[in-house]
């Protein structure tokens, strides 16, 4: 039966090089369209993780209501108030952070953590001043958890350990201040003191949001900068596998009065943009299946009417409903897994010239995912697809009666 | 043993039900060259299809060797059918995407026999003057040339009995002769039962045996010797 089935496929080239071609461009598009925005969520996460942290740890401000006050003033006694109690306290301190050091260290998936010290400042040179998170780090540590050298554009991460009051900061806001690598620049902290900090070292990392705001100093001349000696605000950590970073900060969380958060729930926004693309990938998928399912689906159907007579005689040669289904059933295999191969080809070698594309951001170049699994569900999508839609044919075949196929032919 | 028992075969069709075959009883020795003959819509090609399995009765009965060919499980009937039965319609019913060759060839392929087959095969091509179709396709072929590329496929498996639905009734006098010739032959030489359905009188009287339907019942039976068994024509 393989090889009437063979027989069929070549006799009718017209038909199987259109099918063949609309098998390869399903899964050329689909190797396409995956490897484009995997490409971008990978870009994007990769930006955010690795210049953050897959987990930060960092204290919770606690909000203040009735239940504070609960059996504080009149214990054992229900109180109700004229005007309930509100507010919030600020807190700036870890609870624990040994107990999370020791916690950290005996994690098995954690790669590595670091502690920082985080205070909102003002940068000014000049007459241009603007508002700044100073990020104290300790460089030896932090170098594991993120990949924040990567974006250095001049000097490098470990200048700013080499002494006292050296910052690194992004090259849009060294512009937008007016300064320039090795010039100073004020720091000016909430309560009014004024500090003089040399950038040694300029980052940029494409994200405006980081590259305006974020400057970087080593932990002691941050400490010393805002007087907070042997102070720690948060602790970043870096996880084995980036997609368990939810996960694990949840489970964190039960256990510390400490907030612990993951990038992707810390980043709503991107985290609803990142499924959005996922919801629209995977409707894009049905679409393909179902493009591909009618062609298919469409081309046997009519194959099987129009050799209505052939089936009637092998049946009548002793070919069982099995084998009838079989005949049509493997054409489409065959079509799907030659399209499949080849549709894997095609958009590799559209995914290389896309890849070229030059864009101004990250690598400079369009963002694709080579992840293999796109390539295997390409396939496997066109395979399935056809197999589904020569079955309904094929067992359709498999029921005709051979003896009304002759009395209607005769 | 007998090669065809019909035991009151009965089969109707449509609703209200018209009756094709009434009651229909008789049997075929191993060997025997039948002929069914009748008028359009006597219920011959019914009778043949019915017994030979293809179609199913309403009521009664037919074996083959004595097996009831309708009581067989699925995958027996499958096996009896490409090793013991033969079938050639008056629509050769070749495949077109198959040569001459492959189209022969093609009952061996159910169990992978093709290779054992071929020199039979080979051998019906020269036998029945189509050697020079070996490679052709059917569009590239006579309508009896075709014919017998699709005799040549019945008997490819050596089957007991060939069931032949007016199998002349597509071609011209020197073809049908030629695909006659070759029924003769395979009776007499191999012994092969041949249940043949046809509305011509020549070929019919050539025929052993000659069974003729009317309304759905036999009318007469010459069977060998001339002896009448019916109501006579």
């Amino acid at each position: 039966m393989l090889y009437l089935a063979i027989r069929h496929l070549v006799n009718r080239p017209h038909q199987t090089i259109l099918t063949f071609i609309g098998l390869i461009l399903g899964a050329a598009g689909y190797i396409v369209f995956s490897g484009l925005q995997i490409g971008y969520s990978d870009y994007v996460v990769d930006r955010l993780v690795n210049v953050d942290a897959y987990v930060r740890i960092s204290p919770r401000d606690s909000i203040i209501n009735d239940d504070t006050f609960k059996d504080i003033f009149f214990p054992g006694t229900a109180v109700r108030w004229i005007r309930p109690p509100s507010g919030r306290v600020y807190n700036s301190y870890l609870s624990n952070i040994q107990g999370w050091f020791e916690r950290l260290k005996a994690e098995p998936d954690v790669v590595a953590y670091s502690p920082q010290l985080i205070r909102e400042v003002i940068f000014s040179n000049g007459k241009f001043s603007y508002p700044v998170r100073l990020v104290g780090i300790n460089t030896a540590t932090q170098r594991k958890v993120t990949n924040m050298e990567r974006d250095i554009v001049e000097g490098s991460l470990e200048d700013i350990s080499r002494g006292d009051s050296l910052v690194l900061i992004g090259r849009d806001l060294m512009k937008r201040l007016g300064a320039h690598q090795f010039g100073t620049v004020n720091v000016i902290n909430p309560d009014g003191s004024v500090y003089q900090a040399k950038i040694v070292s300029v980052y940029h990392t494409g994200i405006k949001e980081i590259d305006y705001r974020f400057a970087y100093s080593s932990l002691s001349t941050v400490q010393k900068i805002t007087r907070s000696p042997g102070e720690i605000s948060s602790i970043v950590v870096r996880l084995a596998d980036v997609n368990a970073s939810a996960a694990t900060a949840t489970r964190w969380q039960l256990l510390s009065s400490d907030k612990v958060e993951s990038w992707d729930q810390s980043k709503e926004d991107i985290r609803v943009t990142l499924k959005t693309q996922g919801i629209v990938r995977n409707a894009t998928t049905f679409t393909i299946m179902l493009i591909i399912a009618f062609g298919i689906y469409n081309i046997l159907n009519m194959v099987v009417n129009q050799k209505k007579r052939e089936i009637a005689i092998l049946r009548s040669l002793g070919f069982s409903e099995r084998e009838t289904i079989f005949l049509f059933l493997v054409q489409g295999i065959i079509l799907g897994m030659g399209g499949g191969l080849f549709g894997m080809l095609v958009g590799g070698v559209a995914c290389h010239y896309i890849e070229q594309i030059k864009i101004g951001v990250g690598s400079g170049h369009m963002p694709m995912s080579w992840d293999t699994a796109i390539y295997l569900k390409a396939f496997s999508i066109v395979l399935i697809s056809s197999i589904i839609a020569s079955f309904l044919p094929a067992r359709n075949a498999g029921r005709l009666s051979p003896i009304e196929i002759i009395r209607w032919s005769a | 043993m007998n090669a065809i028992d019909c035991i009151g075969l009965m089969k109707s069709f449509g609703d209200p039900p018209t009756e094709v075959l009434r009651s229909i009883s008789f049997s075929v020795k191993e060997g025997e060259f039948v002929a069914i003959t009748g008028r359009s819509g006597s219920g011959k090609s019914t009778l043949l299809y019915v017994m030979s399995g293809l179609d199913d009765p309403t009521a009664g009965e037919a074996r083959l060797f004595g097996e009831n060919i309708h009581g067989l499980e699925k995958n027996r009937l499958h096996r009896f059918r490409n090793l013991r039965m033969g079938f050639v319609f008056q629509f050769h019913y070749l495949i077109p995407e198959l040569t001459a060759l492959d189209n022969i060839l093609m009952p061996a392929r159910k169990y992978r026999r093709e290779k054992e087959k071929r020199p039979r095969a080979l051998d019906f091509l020269s036998q029945f003057e189509l050697e020079h179709c070996t490679a052709k396709y059917p569009s590239q072929m006579s309508g009896g040339e075709q014919q017998r590329v699709a005799v040549a496929r019945a008997l490819l498996m050596e089957p007991d009995i060939l069931f032949a639905d007016e199998p002349t009734g597509n071609l011209d006098s020197v073809n049908g002769e030629k695909v006659l010739r070759i029924f003769e032959k395979i009776n007499r030489e191999h012994r092969t039962t041949i249940m043949l359905v046809t509305h011509e009188m020549d070929f019919a009287a050539r025929a052993a045996r000659e069974i003729h339907l009317m309304d759905g019942r036999i009318v007469y039976d010459r069977a060998q010797g001339g002896v009448l068994n019916g109501a006579g024509r």
